[in-house]
């Protein structure tokens, strides 16, 4: 098979995984160097691909061959789909060729279980040292971990990678028995926790160098932290479920990022998913919802009302802080003059930065409706939300029971291709 | 009426702390880009520098210079009186003048600056090398790697770096309609601007393509997102956006597909093997 044909499978088989980033990472570039590469720290996504995902990393898998079972997966054992495998040789040069034409940032590898999780990570592995020490790569390479890899390889995957991801893949113990039976909870946890630990040692050793009390001797270990992604829509765990499980993972292991994959409708489907899949407008809303716990100060019970009627899911139709916003109509009009950032980073279509630039504007004097939008706000959605010497929504606005239907109608019908 | 002329960004920087030192309104100046022809207004540019010094050492914020300096690639010939009309400002009206978010000119010079920092962004992404094949002069023959791209504002100068630092140890060159720049592993070197050219790419780029296929999920069409971030101005210098029409006409087809075939009927022949199902159970049992 050539390398084309070989592409072809690797690459379609690789693009279920959500992450591409390639931020995040320490400073370095190929000044002094024998190869070529950098990262700035910021990410940079050389393409676009139709679905509107950027193209950062060149995403593969090693192999698409495996011996685990994920129903949701296209390259379950059962599947009838091709199966192609590369060489360790073969991703480093087609990494290396697509680096110097300036097409991606570095590269994403992940790989289907063969023979055994230790063999399979450590070929991983060995693309991440032959990069690094034969070519003296220096772009960003994020490695995708598997969970039940002895501690010595997950150990020396994290002395090459930016970024190392153990994918938490779904939101239950009782969903992962369900449709992935070969993984075990246990075993990604203990894993995730041994990335922390590494990680934390690293930084504890730069630190240490910072403040002297120690000569020399400092290390990186996944500098970009680490990330995981679940899959949402295959069981029926509530955005509820989900978003506890989120802030738990985020704490625990000190995640740089959650993400989130509706599952897609794949060829050769299992018979265990759901005949059809969730509509992609759910996996945004949990995006939101992710951004307002860890941004914004929101608590999940505040994001999702489980309690009263609530069904523990997120409404689909606004996002989840003008939902909010929507329940709580009594603490608004906010006074953009005198809320302090708390409270104005809680009015909708106010974000972080927009709410940076009242803070600071106002200092001057004191803004006026008109003001706003010089500060980058859509004087349209905040309209009924704040209030100003010239501007004072009335009071029938707040309570119009159509206030929900009005942001409503600007709704993209992009993202309701499903639903 | 003073005429002054600048190339760059340097040039401007050291005029205007002439003109601050000596308390001149901006009114009073017409800023021309150097090399453009000059109708003679009576009055040189060396003139202002016989009026009194009033202030020996006037003080400018310095994010405003970091500011300035990135505007100063801005596609349009008022940049450079509009950045003397926010310095003036600056020393004689309110330091604090950048915070001012609302102020029409400091509203105008962050917009300004945004579109010069997307730019210089959007370069540094889209930027695509082939390699070439050159003779060097003592007739041996090394990679070059050449890129044609059209960026909007006069960014290359101040970008090379960048590219310098990531391809260090190759040759390459990078030409633009208003500047090239060269690497030679040794030195960086600025020439003038140069025409279009589009070399077939080297077989690469038939790889990269064939990527670009396979990454895109057809359940996932979202065109105005992928718009957002990749504008139409930039798709002509892109070996992969003319694939963009036909993997969109035939996303639905393939959804369709995949949902009418259903579920799989026949399992592959892995799961047959009694070795593999022997290795799933031990793993289940954990």
């Amino acid at each position: 098979m050539n390398r084309l044909r070989k592409l072809t499978i690797l690459a379609d088989a690789a693009k279920y995984d959500a992450s591409c980033a390639s931020s995040g990472s320490v400073k370095r570039d190929s000044s002094g160097g024998r190869g070529v590469g950098s990262t700035t720290g910021m990410g940079i996504c050389h393409s676009y691909a139709p679905d509107g995902r950027c193209i950062s990393l060149l995403k593969l898998l090693l192999t698409n061959f495996c011996i685990y079972e994920c129903s949701y997966c296209i390259n379950r054992a059962s599947s009838n789909v091709q199966r192609a495998r590369f060489s360790v040789e073969e991703v480093v040069d087609l990494t290396l060729d697509f680096y110097k034409r300036n097409y991606i940032e570095g590269l994403f590898l992940s790989s289907g279980i063969i023979r055994s999780a230790d063999y399979t990570m450590e070929q991983l592995v060995r693309v991440a040292r032959c990069l690094r020490e034969t070519h003296d790569f220096r772009g960003y390479i994020h490695l995708k971990t598997i969970p039940d890899a002895s501690p010595a390889l997950i150990e020396q995957a994290g002395l090459y990678a930016d970024r190392l991801s153990i994918n938490i893949e779904l939101p239950s113990v009782h969903s992962l028995a369900r449709f992935a039976p070969e993984k075990s909870l246990l075993t990604i946890r203990k894993s995730m926790g041994q990335v922390r630990e590494h990680i934390d040692e690293a930084k504890e050793s730069r630190h240490r160098r910072r403040r002297r009390r120690a000569a020399a001797s400092t290390f990186h270990y996944s500098p970009a932290g680490q990330s995981t992604q679940m899959i949402v829509g295959a069981d029926d765990s509530t955005d509820s479920d989900i978003l506890s499980l989120s802030h738990n993972l985020y704490r625990t292991y000190d995640m740089r990022r959650v993400y989130y994959s509706a599952f897609s409708p794949i060829p050769d489907a299992a018979q265990t998913l759901p005949a059809r899949p969730p509509p992609l407008l759910r996996e945004h809303r949990l995006y939101q919802a992710d951004w307002l716990l860890r941004f914004y100060g929101f608590g999940i019970g505040e994001i999702v009302e489980t309690d009263r009627s609530g069904t523990g899911m997120l409404d689909l139709d606004v996002d989840p802080k003008l939902a909010w916003a929507l329940r709580h109509r009594d603490l608004f009009p906010v006074n953009v003059n005198r809320a302090p950032l708390e409270t104005l980073l809680r009015v909708p279509g106010i974000g972080a930065i927009g709410a940076g630039r009242i803070v600071q504007a106002r200092q001057f004097s004191s803004l006026r409706f008109k003001d706003l939008a010089k500060c980058g706000l859509s004087t349209g959605k905040i309209a009924p939300f704040v209030e100003t010497a010239d501007h004072h929504p009335s009071l029938t606005v707040l309570e119009d029971q159509d206030l929900k239907q009005r942001f409503m109608r600007g709704a993209s019908p992009q993202l309701t291709l499903f639903s | 009426m003073f005429v002054l002329e600048v190339d760059s960004f340097a040039r401007w920087r050291q005029q205007a702390r002439e003109l601050l030192k000596r308390a001149v309104v901006p009114e009073q100046i017409a800023w021309r880009q150097a090399g453009q022809a000059v109708l003679d207004f009576g009055a040189g540019a060396g003139d202002f520098l016989s009026l009194p010094v009033r202030d020996a050492s006037p003080k400018v914020p310095q994010r405003f210079l970091a500011l300035a300096e990135e505007v100063a690639c801005f596609d349009d010939e008022r940049r450079w009186s509009m950045l003397y009309r926010l310095a003036w400002r600056l020393v004689f009206e309110d330091r604090r003048l950048l915070d001012l978010k609302v102020d029409d000119q400091v509203a105008c010079l962050y917009r300004m600056q945004k579109s010069v920092a997307r730019d210089k962004h959007k370069m540094k992404a889209f930027v695509r090398f082939q390699r070439l094949e050159t003779e060097l002069g003592s007739g041996e023959h090394a990679a070059h790697f050449i890129a044609w791209f059209e960026p909007q504002h006069l960014i290359l100068p101040a970008l090379a770096p960048f590219f310098v630092k990531r391809f260090t140890t190759m040759r390459w060159s990078i030409l633009t309609p208003r500047a090239c720049a060269h690497w030679d592993l040794q030195q960086l070197t600025l020439t003038a601007g140069a025409q279009r050219r589009r070399d077939t790419g080297d077989d690469i780029e038939q790889l990269w393509l064939q990527y670009y296929k396979s990454i895109f999920n057809p359940a996932r069409l979202k065109l105005k997102a992928m718009q957002a971030e990749m504008p139409k101005k930039y798709w002509r210098n892109l070996p992969e956006a003319p694939l963009i029409g036909e993997l969109q006409r035939d996303a639905q087809r393939r959804v369709d597909k995949m949902l009418d075939d259903g579920y799989s009927q026949t399992p592959g022949k892995a799961v047959q093997s009694q070795y593999l199902r022997a290795q799933q159970q031990r793993l289940r049992n954990r």
